[in-house]
């Protein structure tokens, strides 16, 4: 959960990166840390990576600026995919208040990506959190891999085995050169700043009105 | 699609997945290959150099798999990572739960050494005091040993650095990490270990000591002395604190958590004794006439 300052006027918010190994989530935190140098208050960090796969986390932090009287900050962390990862998936997690789920479009990714979907239901579970509660967006990655000849699945498809329960709010996306990245983002904020607002009673006007 | 396209066609996709790092994927997709190849032999003129060169992309690819799968799963991180992880994972408004927050986060990416420190340090101040006493066994499981971990509980029961019930809460958080580790250590009960210190059962008659001679071998840094008697800090039980200062810091190389240590003599009042111990503990003292030494917790396992 967010750590509110009413004192300092201060919001600390967290973002996780969810989804399968090798499916785009620290080409999206790249892409974000890129692309919106404006917000950035720091560094990228990508801890221990090994041939490109995260071993522990990536991490950007951002500030969005006052926001209903209140300084903003957002931490976007991503999760390390691969199966055996699971404490350091539940430690990233833990008071997580917005997440986005990173699909990979690939045909031989189908499993994998419901796999790691039910993972993140039951990494959750254990905090008392519901993924049907939380601010949630999925996105389907590498959609550019269609054009090379490379079997990917329909969006239709994909929004059926992954988001027919869910009803999340879905992008499809290319973290590599960058489409629908920072749209994913945005609505993650959008739909993590109104739940905060919720829960904390703070910015009425505009994270109801989605402003910024 | 016909058998030259069709070849041609899984060769693209093997070779993304490889990019991609979908190594387990890629080789599927090579040995797709290579069968079709096998399959419809007439198709290609230079079947064989296909099928050689298809081959080598599999082996390539199995390397490389058993290169991520032989990866250590939480290598040590530098000082700088290890101070990131601490600040990044210890949301709080309490400065307490704060600072536990990120000892929990060191042991969860695997960083046990500083883990331990970080509880130990929470231990004396009398934070949590029970949940620092379980992680810090969690951790000496995880990090050294079943027997470390056990160690480390009989010198609370000798110290009586608490109480009765809160040792009898501590005994069974440890025996339940050892059954999940499938480890199978021995904990004394707690009777055994009271009537151990009381001197029931034993006609023992136990002997302060005062000072500690580590064997010739753990002395590495420092040929040019024959013997050298570190002082003791405290005794209790089967466990002495021995203080290392900081011209001998190079000791502490050899006096890592777990290690056992054959052929360490004992100096009491009017004995000398030789035996074996365990590094269950280290600690840098932070205050005091002794700011700067290190302090070594060491179980005697056994003497002769």
């Amino acid at each position: 959960m967010a750590i509110y300052n009413a004192k300092e006027k201060t919001i600390d918010c967290k973002i996780v990166y969810y989804g399968p190994g090798r499916g785009g989530k620290t080409t999206n935190l790249d892409h974000l840390y890129q692309s919106l140098k404006k917000y950035t208050t720091g560094e990228m960090v990508s801890i221990d990576t090994k041939g490109d796969r995260t071993l522990f986390f990536d991490f950007v932090p951002m500030g969005l600026g006052k926001i209903g009287g209140c300084e903003v900050r957002v931490q976007l962390f991503t999760v390390p995919g691969q199966v055996r990862y699971n404490t350091t998936r539940k430690q990233v997690l833990k008071d997580v208040d917005g997440l986005v789920f990173v699909a990979d479009s690939l045909e031989v990714q189908k499993r994998d990506n419901v796999w790691s979907l039910r993972n993140l239901q039951e990494n959750l579970a254990e905090q008392n959190k519901s993924i049907y509660k939380i601010p949630l967006i999925v996105q389907y990655n590498k959609r550019d891999l269609g054009k090379e000849g490379i079997p990917i699945m329909p969006l239709k498809m994909m929004d059926r085995h992954l988001n027919s329960r869910l009803k999340a709010t879905s992008f499809p996306a290319s973290a590599l050169n960058g489409n629908g990245v920072v749209a994913t983002l945005r609505e993650c904020l959008i739909q993590t700043l109104r739940s905060l607002h919720k829960e904390l009673g703070w910015a009425k006007q505009e994270v109801s009105n989605g402003k910024q | 699609m016909d058998a030259r396209e069709n070849v041609l066609a899984m060769v693209k996709e093997a070779k993304l997945y490889r990019e991609q790092g979908l190594l387990t994927q890629s080789i599927l997709k090579y040995r797709a290959a290579l069968e079709a190849v096998g399959v419809s032999r007439e198709t290609f003129e230079q079947q064989g150099a296909l099928e050689s060169a298809l081959q080598k992309a599999i082996d390539a690819a199995e390397v490389e798999l058993n290169e991520v799968r032989e990866n250590d799963p939480s290598p040590d991180l530098s000082d700088e990572m290890k101070d990131l992880i601490q600040r990044l994972f210890s949301r709080s408004m309490d400065n307490e739960i704060a600072e536990y927050k990120g000892a929990v986060a060191l042991a969860r990416f695997g960083q046990y050494g500083a883990a331990l420190k970080e509880f130990n340090k929470l231990l004396d101040q009398g934070v949590k005091p029970l949940v620092a006493a379980k992680n810090i066994l969690t951790c000496h499981v995880a990090f050294s040993s079943p027997e470390v971990a056990v160690a480390q509980f009989e010198k609370w029961v000798n110290e009586r650095r608490f109480s009765r019930e809160d040792l009898g809460f501590i005994r069974e958080c440890l025996a339940r990490v050892l059954e999940k580790e499938g480890a199978d250590a021995e904990i004394p009960s707690l009777e055994e270990l009271f009537n151990k210190g009381r001197g029931e059962d034993s006609e023992e008659i136990e002997l302060p000591i005062s000072g500690v001679c580590l064997p010739r071998r753990v002395k590495l840094g420092r040929e040019d002395e024959e013997e050298e008697e570190l002082e003791v800090i405290q005794h209790t039980g089967d466990t002495v604190s021995i203080d290392v200062p900081p011209h001998r810091s190079d000791l502490l190389v050899y006096l890592q958590y777990g290690t056992r240590i054959s052929g360490m003599r004992f100096f009491t009042s009017i004995a000398v004794f030789e035996g074996r111990g365990l590094v269950i503990g280290r600690k840098r003292i932070e205050s005091g006439p002794m700011k700067n030494h290190y302090s070594i917790d060491i179980h005697i396992e056994t003497t002769y």
